[in-house]
């Protein structure tokens, strides 16, 4: 038998993910009589990179004696709105061990590389007292860096060949790694460039944490135990020093209020009557109106 | 927000082949599903648990290996022991006609033999969501 808290957790999911406000305010009930210690570790990195891979080798050594969930992230078509989510197919091994729960995400047409619910579905995950979630983002290119604000360690996987030195210059994705991981390093020469890349990116770039740079080979599951290390030490160093995260939970509430704002503001656009909306889209297409007029229009039947 | 219709698209057993298991998940994904494939020789536990924790409404199973008459009505139980028969399952793969009642007095909706247009399932699915 399956336990029953897991087929709780998964319906509950559901309805966050489809942003109902009525399971996201128990959300928030549960969660403010409870003093989490879930640990939230993001890891993203290009398309390829062994993010899925990596993921699985994570799962394997902590869920040993910690409850683990996953949340996975795939991509969304722009033209269907479906989406094929395979992150599984890496992680299969655990898919019958009550310590893991693993859950994909359509990123449902989001930017910045997470789903517009991904932060209140690792809440949930926090309210069920889960002792880490992994949060898997889509593969990211230089700017989908939404994850530094919902995790508090990030890694960012690369593998050999993926850039010179300018690609790592300019890319954002650079400044929000806490722990930094080349993977497939079982190809040598290529590994060590980027690698070398990346060190002098880190020493370019010096903070109050200087990111560690970790090879890794995940399909050999090499490197692993060094990277959980790591991750440890970082994990060590914003307990000891809370000051550090106060930028990072800044950006994280601004982008929570304005997303509950928006969601708040769907529904009531959502409540616009049909009838009316269709006279208007009907006199923007004729030319009769313009669309910011039809769109003050609307509003105002709504929100005042 | 409305919610999408999630399937799993399963490769129960022993055979190697998801061609067709990926090109129905495509056609799924096509029609605006988000679709969970999870690869290679699953158990039926391995499947269940993944549909239970992935909160489907749908489990499509591809079988070629001839052990449909084992796997279906395995995976039909555990979902009956969970208390997740409300998860609708369908199949396809190489399975002959004369298996199809059996499978389906089994609780499995639908069967698709080779052939199928991608359309019937996806209209399948739509109908039954």
């Amino acid at each position: 038998m399956i336990d029953k808290s897991v087929i709780e957790i998964s319906r509950f999911i559901t309805k966050v993910e489809n942003q109902d406000v009525e399971a996201l305010e128990v959300l928030e009930k549960r969660l403010k009589e409870k003093d989490t210690k879930t640990r939230v570790i993001g890891i993203t990195g290009p398309p390829g990179a062994g993010k899925s891979t990596l993921t699985n080798c994570l799962i394997r050594k902590l869920s040993k004696d910690s409850k683990v969930a996953v949340v996975a992230i795939d991509p969304a078509s722009l033209f269907s709105d479906g989406a094929l989510l395979g992150d599984r197919v890496r992680m299969q091994e655990h898919s019958t061990n009550p310590n893991v729960f693993i859950r994909s995400l359509s990123n449902r047409n989001c930017l910045g590389g997470l789903s517009a619910a991904t932060p209140d579905i690792i809440r949930v995950f926090m309210a069920y007292d889960y002792d880490y979630v992994i949060v898997e983002t889509v593969g990211v290119g230089q700017d989908e860096i939404d994850i530094v604000k919902f995790s508090d360690t990030v890694m960012l996987v690369l593998h050999p060949a993926s850039g010179d030195d300018m690609q790592a210059m300019k890319a954002g994705v650079m400044e929000i790694a806490d722990v930094f991981v080349v993977n497939k390093c079982d190809i040598k020469n290529e590994a060590e460039k980027t690698f070398n890349v990346i060190e002098y990116w880190v020493r370019m770039n010096p903070r109050d944490w200087n990111p560690p740079i970790v090879k890794t080979s995940a399909i050999e599951g090499e490197g692993v135990d060094i990277l959980i290390e790591k991750l440890q030490l970082h994990h060590d160093f914003i307990i000891e020093n809370p000051d550090i995260n106060f930028r990072r939970n800044q950006l994280r509430a601004k982008h929570e209020i304005t997303q509950k704002m928006q969601l708040l503001i769907e529904k009531k656009i959502s409540q616009i009557n049909p009838k009316e909306y269709d006279i208007m889209l009907e006199k923007v297409i004729k030319n009769q109106t313009r669309p910011l007029e039809a769109a003050n229009h609307l509003l105002k039947g709504v929100l005042l | 927000m409305a919610g999408k219709i999630r399937v799993l698209i399963a490769k129960p057993g022993l055979d190697g082949h998801d061609r067709g298991a990926k090109v129905v998940a495509q056609a799924l994904k096509d029609a605006g599903m988000e679709v969970i494939y999870t690869g290679l020789r699953q158990t039926p536990e391995q499947i269940v648990n993944a549909a239970i924790q992935e909160d489907v409404s749908f489990i499509g199973m591809s079988i070629l290996s001839g052990a449909h008459n084992t796997l279906f009505p395995k995976v039909m139980k555990l979902l009956k022991e969970n208390d997740c028969d409300n998860i609708k399952v369908f199949g396809g793969g190489v399975i002959p006609a004369d298996d199809i009642p059996f499978l389906k007095e089994n609780g499995v909706m639908e069967v698709f033999g080779p052939g199928t247009p991608l359309t019937e399932v996806v209209k399948f699915v739509k109908e039954n969501a």
